[in-house]
């Protein structure tokens, strides 16, 4: 039997590509929108996102990091094809870790131990986080971007059914 | 650390009780504040957040939920009294469903049905969303919030430290 908390993880990559889908529909211009108390600009934020994800994996399954926010902006195609990717390995991670097992970690120069479990329930959060500063610069300048909580999610992948429905 | 299921909610219930702690030393003004893009105010979000708790563990069964947005904010000590003890219920419902099929719970009045995991996951988002929302509001006037991701929280219970000097 499959554990529960995988759901979470399916949930955050059809999350992450559904807000990706409307934000490649903006204008060049609308990506350097932002809004009072968030991250940054869209852009700003999506290239964060991905590329913190890609640190998380490195922690969690020793996979590369393709994507710095140090980098110049790639697009958000490209950030999308990495989002994909990030969200399969995120499912492979959550199937694969033991929560208890510690890494030693570099963080502002400094080495820290830390938990697995950790590691992987702020890649949930922090894109979680981060997304939710996306719809709110995108609610600021009225832009809409649908529904994508987690009853839109079950309603798209059919987890949602009508009762007496199969 | 236990399962990441459990571990999810562990962090819903210190991050809600946190960011509880930051609201309990505003005014009844700042609570009042609120953000372009966000739910609404401080208020407003923390007592939807917390009675939307209360609905979901609904449908796990054996709970009544007390706390309602029609009957208004009923100020910040008492919200977090319910937080306590509904993040309590959440790990208690995790730890008791955490492996395996949970089985199925009615949505929508009714009409549809869902696996129990979409309820443990949208618990988790939904908390995580309006928190994000106040944080956004907090920052955009200029309130600190401190550290509230899972770093933080790894570090406040031990899981994020330090190793020994050598």
């Amino acid at each position: 039997m499959e554990p529960l908390w995988i759901e979470a993880f399916r949930y955050h990559k059809w999350a992450n590509l559904h807000l990706l889908d409307v934000c490649l529909k903006l204008a060049p211009e609308q990506l350097h929108l932002t809004a009072p108390g968030t991250y940054g600009t869209i852009a700003g934020t999506w290239h964060h996102l991905v590329g913190a994800e890609q640190r998380y994996l490195a922690r969690l399954l020793g996979s590369e990091v393709l994507v710095n926010e140090r980098d110049a902006f790639p697009g958000l195609e490209v950030l999308k094809d990495h989002a994909a990717r990030n969200g399969d390995l995120l499912i492979e991670a959550a199937v694969r870790i033991t929560p208890d097992d510690v890494i030693e970690t570099k963080f502002e120069g400094e080495t820290s131990q830390l938990h697995l479990g950790i590691v992987i329930i702020q890649a949930l959060h922090h894109g979680n986080d981060h997304r939710t500063h996306i719809c709110s610069i995108l609610g600021h300048h009225q832009i809409s971007y649908g529904d994508m909580d987690v009853w839109a999610y079950g309603d798209a992948t059919g987890a949602i059914v009508p009762i007496g429905g199969s | 650390m236990g399962p990441v299921l459990i571990e999810a909610f562990r962090y819903n219930r210190w991050a809600n009780l946190h960011l509880l702690d930051v609201c309990a030393k505003l005014t009844d003004e700042q609570l009042r504040l609120t953000s372009p893009g966000t739910f609404g105010t401080i208020a407003a979000t923390l007592t939807h957040m917390l009675a939307a708790e209360q609905r979901y563990l609904w449908r796990f069964g054996g709970y009544e939920p007390e706390l309602k947005e029609q009957d208004g904010f009923p100020g910040v000590a008492s919200l977090r009294e319910h937080a306590a003890g509904s993040g309590d219920r959440f790990i208690a419902e995790a730890a008791r469903l955490n492996d395996g099929n949970a089985g199925e719970a009615k949505l929508r009045e009714g009409e549809t049905r869902a696996p129990l995991a979409m309820i443990f996951v949208q618990a988790l988002h939904h908390g995580n969303d309006h928190r994000t929302h106040i944080c956004t509001i907090l920052g955009h006037h200029g309130i600190p919030y401190g550290d509230m991701d899972v770093w933080a929280y790894g570090e406040a219970v031990g899981a994020y430290q330090a190793p020994p000097e050598a």
